[in-house]
């Protein structure tokens, strides 16, 4: 009797191990259907590969957060070059924030100090230091040439769009060249742009916003609409 | 001896049996990572008794639900005795409105000190109801609370650039009445600050209500916690309306509920809209409220008027769900349910995608609460959903939507052009989440709006835009060329996206 009673005891406890293993295996949350490996072994890795593969991405200054979180996800863009075609004249410059799930890590991309904005990459590092990929906007932009003769001047852009916007001289005064590298979404298409903040003209009700002008041909790019509260839907 | 062997046997076997049953039914959520909360600090925040030497003085929410009177107006004399003392925290200086962070200004950023409010002899800011500088303290105190609130449950906020919140901004129109509130996250230039613009100067002006701020402070929040790529490009760039801007929308309500603990927001802001809102009525309610936005189709299915292409319609029935499952974790934790409520929907916010969608947003719940509560809330959080008309499956459609579209050039704007289109669904099912998207397949067509939703599209409807009597073109794609080059023959796709069938793909020329 009390020997079947500890063989019950026993494989109970073997049976909750067990559970506990399987349920550990079967733990990562991967919302983007992405690759995940263990961190760990990367570590290990990231010694012997680190002076091989380091010279070929540009991350810039990216250790201001979470060096652990950072390293990580930098060796698990080195290990799947194949999902992230990382342009040499590319600089990747890494943020981190905490979270309940774990360490949030995003990637921005530069060229030349220039923020190529559209794409980033962005990363989680959860409670198991597993490496989990939230979003791939990655996009290998060509290099994009520095030809200050062929960059239309502010001015000539705010003249050009005349007809349709306003510039608020506010936040654009102080340009003398392109400030951002703005990719279409979802392609690798590039342009360099001037973000002003202008009113459109059309609107009935004038508030200010953010719209990218290409630097080339002053045409309008993008822009960017505020989250208001009260706007009326136009209706047939 | 005997007893003793016996005794060391059943002992054994009862702790198998007991860990045993605790791994399979009832495992600590530390087991899974969400780590206990603060709740003794959790509660300071939810009181707002925060320690400080710099105070002000303020009715808290607004003056409608403090006082419970639905008449009340900011002008009411009645309304100094209702005035209470709240801690500001983390001021630079005792004389501004200010920290590292939050910026407050009244017009615009570049409001100089002189303009702005500062505190009396004693050290504390104390302005009557409809005094701007009671707004700015409004705002200082309620930001700060909400962001307090958000680091406590674990959720480190994006500090790289400040916020500045006006609370009587300077733009959208001269007229007084004209009362909004905007939220501009920048995604643009990393070199400008994040803005919270409030707009009106009316008896109830948003400034004096806090859970305008903390909506607003939600949109910030989300574009934290998302890192930046945000969860709704096609809003950020235009479209007028996408599943992602109604749950960005439900996210920032309940992000205003959830510190508040009331199922609602805005009753004061709703009195400058009497031909909408009953008095007393709030601008959304996450409460159940056998109203129109309860069920799903609802909310969710297009209709030629447009009437569901307003984002807050999706938005309200969104929060609903979400108070559902925080209703549920409070029933079975009443002191501290609320808090991982919070941090799990807040945790799920934050694996939300770029571009995303209801059926992401349940899963998202799923995944957050699996990884921090052990998954212990999958049945309520997926019957949260069905019990509002959510479908457990969503049935495939087999045929792809039918497109018919013809350019439209914009000759008040150069260079920019459109498409008005038909879209119809010949299948004998709803098609899910129906995006209208434009991509350019042609060096010299930028697409300046890509993207454009129009919710669930029912068995043999269509969607008519840029016809007589039809939608406008406000509801359609663009896209520009440089008119100084030949911009003939270049080419251009266009692709109808849904959910739970295949696409259509159209390709056009200039």
């Amino acid at each position: 009797m009390k020997k079947r009673l500890a063989g019950l005891g026993l494989l109970a406890i073997v049976l909750m191990v067990s559970l506990m293993v399987f349920r550990r295996q079967n733990f990562a949350v991967n919302v983007s259907g992405s690759k995940n490996f263990n961190a760990r072994e990367t570590l290990y890795k990231l010694s012997l590969s680190d002076k091989l593969k380091r010279p070929n991405i540009n991350f810039g200054n990216s250790e201001n957060g979470d060096f652990k979180a950072l390293r990580l996800t930098q060796q698990f863009i080195l290990e799947n070059l194949d999902r992230f075609p990382i342009q040499q004249h590319h600089r990747l410059r890494g943020e981190t924030l905490k979270s309940p799930l774990g360490t949030l890590v995003s990637y921005k991309v530069y060229q030349d100090g220039v923020p190529i904005v559209g794409i980033q990459l962005d990363f989680r590092v959860n409670s198991r230091n597993q490496v989990l990929e939230l979003f791939n906007g990655y996009q290998p932009v060509v290099q994009m040439k520095v030809e200050p003769d062929k960059w239309m001047t502010i001015e000539q852009v705010a003249a050009l769009q005349s007809s349709s916007f306003k510039k608020v001289e506010s936040d654009s005064k102080t340009l003398t060249k392109p400030n951002i590298i703005w990719v279409e979404s979802g392609s690798d298409r590039a342009h360099w742009g001037y973000v002003l903040k202008v009113v459109d003209l059309l609107q009935k009700k004038k508030a200010p916003e953010q719209a990218i002008f290409s630097a080339i041909t002053g045409q309008l790019l993008a822009r960017e609409v505020s989250r208001g509260e009260f706007n009326r839907l136009p209706r047939p | 001896m005997i007893w003793t062997t016996t005794n060391r046997s059943l002992f054994l076997f009862l702790c198998g049996a007991l860990v045993l049953v605790t791994a399979r039914c009832g495992r600590l959520v530390t087991e899974c990572g969400g780590l206990p909360l603060n709740s003794e600090r959790l509660s300071v925040i939810s009181n707002a008794a925060f320690e400080s030497n710099s105070k002000a003085y303020l009715i808290i929410p607004n003056p409608l639900d403090a006082t419970g009177n639905f008449s009340v107006q900011s002008l009411d004399s009645s309304l100094g005795s209702f005035l209470d003392p709240f801690s500001l925290i983390g001021l630079n200086t005792s004389n501004f409105l200010e920290n590292s962070f939050l910026k407050v200004r009244i017009k615009s950023r570049s409001d100089g000190y002189e303009q702005l409010a500062t505190p009396n002899s004693q050290g504390e800011f104390r302005f009557s109801v409809p005094d701007i500088h009671y707004g700015e303290s409004m705002a200082y105190h309620s930001v700060t609370a909400i962001q307090a609130y958000v680091e406590e449950l674990g959720f480190q906020t994006d500090r790289t650039r400040p916020l500045f919140v006006m609370v009587r901004a300077q733009g959208s129109t001269s007229d007084p009445s004209d009362v909004n509130a905007f939220y501009d996250h920048h995604h643009f230039n990393p070199e400008l600050p994040r803005e919270l613009r409030l707009f009106g100067e009316t008896p109830h002006a948003p400034r004096q209500d806090r859970d305008i701020y903390w909506h607003e402070f939600g949109h910030y929040f989300l574009e934290s916690i998302t890192l930046g790529r945000g969860i709704d490009n096609a809003g950020d760039l235009g479209s007028v309306f996408s599943e992602g801007a109604a749950i960005h929308e439900c996210l920032a309500d309940y992000t205003a509920e959830s510190l508040s603990g009331r199922g609602y927001i805005g009753r004061w802001t709703a009195k400058n809209f009497p031909n909408e809102f009953p008095s007393g009525a709030p601008l959304r309610s996450a409460e159940d409220k056998s109203d129109s936005f309860d069920r799903y189709n609802k909310v969710s299915q297009f209709e030629s008027t447009g009437a569901n292409l307003d984002r807050y319609r999706l938005a309200e029935w969104c929060s609903r769900v979400l108070w559902d499952i925080r209703s549920q974790m409070v029933s079975e934790n009443s002191d501290e349910g609320r808090f991982y409520a919070d941090r799990a929907i807040f945790g799920a916010a934050s694996l939300l995608k770029k571009d995303t969608s209801i059926s992401d947003l349940k899963k998202a719940l799923l995944a957050a609460d699996e990884e921090l509560n052990c998954g212990i809330h999958t049945r309520s959080i997926t019957s949260a959903f069905i019990s509002r008309g959510y479908p457990s499956e969503i049935p495939q459609i087999s045929k792809p939507l039918n497109l018919r579209a013809s350019l439209v050039w914009l000759n008040d704007q150069p260079g920019q052009f459109s498409l008005s289109f038909v879209i119809s669904n010949p299948n004998g099912e709803s098609a899910k989440n129906v995006q209208l998207i434009l991509e350019s397949a042609d060096d010299r067509i930028t697409t300046v709006i890509p993207t454009q939703g129009y919710g669930d599209l029912g068995a043999n409807r269509s969607i008519t835009v840029g016809q007589t009597g039809a939608l406008p073109l406000d509801y359609s794609v663009k896209g520009s060329v440089d008119t100084t080059q030949n911009y003939r023959g270049a080419r251009f796709l266009i692709r109808v996206k849904i959910e739970n069938g295949p696409e259509t793909v159209l390709q056009g020329a200039l």
